[in-house]
């Protein structure tokens, strides 16, 4: 999968899980941490965590989350875009 | 179905806990627990009180409030996962307390949140099968038992309390049918591994794997509650409330985004008492009852897994 498609795709999930990500792009969430940066809360994560999963299709284990540091969200396009169907 | 709900007590532990400044103590911001969860106070049953005791204390409230006399009562469910022993069940014990008759029809059921829906249709079934015209469905936990205080996943989340539900054969909600579910895969995502069979002398508390469970239920919820619509001739828009399994504002919110329903046809009604398990169905219901809705959903999901959906409709009579 194309990895600017895949951030795309995460910026659009993202205006789903708060009003206050809305108008965030694709260029401008490269690079972003999902709580240092985004300030999403630990709900927050969980729930942007689910549609990620359903959207690209992946099952993302907790473990995973930790050692591959998936909430820097180009660690997280580059592991979706690895394993989405 | 003839029987159904008549009228709904309920009572919380006696510790009154401020889960602002608790939250605080677990490096909640007040903007997380208020906004978030949702719950400004919780409650505790006092190191005295136990699941049975506050089974009573609903159970008296209710027959009080509906003049209902102990003998009248012919059949008791206790809904319970903290029962105050291993043995006997907790239902015998609210028996004697009540001075309920001897000829009582009386079992507890281990179940958690879905406990009151899966309550309601064993209860409601076993009068129409016995001929039996008033029973009591209690739903009662103490979590602040089983749990550890310091637990970031659950402290903020649970209450102790007790519901007590009386159903008659002239009641002012018949139930449609219902729709269950189990799946024991995700057994292990809320459990608490000590005090049975396994391992009767380990002390370990509580465990939630709460990305789990809000998985579980924005996956299986909304279609669940279609599919029961549908059972009972039904669409969403027929629905004048819905009331699901109180965990937090968070899953409520999200449950109902997810299923593009009106905010005003969701009850959230976690800010006093929060997550009272099997209570939290009856407890929403409670105030409802007086406003005389004629279709509302009860949907539990929790510890199993398990689920459980079903109609109320307000009676012609």
């Amino acid at each position: 999968m194309e990895l600017t498609t895949t951030y795309d795709r995460i910026a659009a999930l993202l205006h789903e899980v708060d009003d206050k990500l809305q108008k965030l792009s694709a260029e401008a969430i490269r690079g972003k941490h999902l709580t240092q940066d985004l300030g999403l809360d630990s709900l927050d994560v969980i729930k942007f965590v689910l549609l990620v999963e359903e959207s690209f299709g992946v099952k993302i284990p907790d473990e995973e989350i930790d050692a591959k540091e998936l909430l820097k969200l180009d660690n997280l396009a580059a592991y979706v875009a690895a394993r989405a169907a | 179905m003839k029987h159904g709900i008549s009228a709904i007590a309920h009572v919380y532990g006696e510790r009154r806990i401020d889960n602002v400044a608790d939250g605080a103590q677990h490096g909640f911001d007040e903007a997380f627990v208020r906004g978030k969860l949702g719950i400004t106070t919780r409650y505790a049953a006092s190191a005295g009180q136990a699941t049975s005791d506050l089974a009573i204390e609903a159970a008296r409230a209710l027959l009080a409030q509906t003049g209902t006399r102990p003998d009248e009562v012919e059949a008791l469910v206790v809904v319970t996962q903290t029962p105050d022993y291993q043995l006997p069940h907790t239902a015998a014990l609210v028996q004697r307390a009540l001075g309920l008759p001897t000829r009582l029809a009386s079992f507890d059921m281990s179940l958690g949140c879905s406990g009151f829906v899966y309550g309601l249709s064993t209860l409601v079934s076993l009068m129409a099968h016995a001929d039996m015209k008033r029973a009591l469905l209690i739903t009662a936990d103490c979590y602040s038992k089983v749990s550890d205080p310091s637990d970031r996943a659950t402290a903020p989340l649970f209450s102790d309390a007790a519901a007590a539900t009386l159903l008659t054969d002239t009641p002012l909600y018949r139930p449609g049918k219902p729709l269950f579910g189990t799946d024991g895969a995700g057994a292990e995502t809320l459990i608490v591994k000590c005090g049975g069979s396994r391992a009767p002398a380990d002390r370990s508390t509580l465990y939630m794997d709460g990305r789990a469970i809000y998985s579980f239920a924005l996956s299986k919820i909304p279609q669940h509650v279609e599919q029961c619509l549908a059972l009972n001739g039904l669409r969403l828009e027929d629905v004048d409330r819905f009331v699901f399994h109180q965990a937090n504002r968070f899953m409520l919110e999200s449950l109902r985004d997810r299923m593009k329903l009106p905010a005003e046809k969701v009850v959230i009604d976690v800010a006093d008492g929060g997550n009272t398990v099997g209570s939290t169905i009856p407890i929403a219901l409670e105030p409802l009852l007086a406003e005389r809705h004629r279709t509302i959903v009860i949907c539990g999901f929790g510890v199993g897994l398990s689920w459980a959906t079903n109609i109320l409709q307000l009676s012609d009579t």
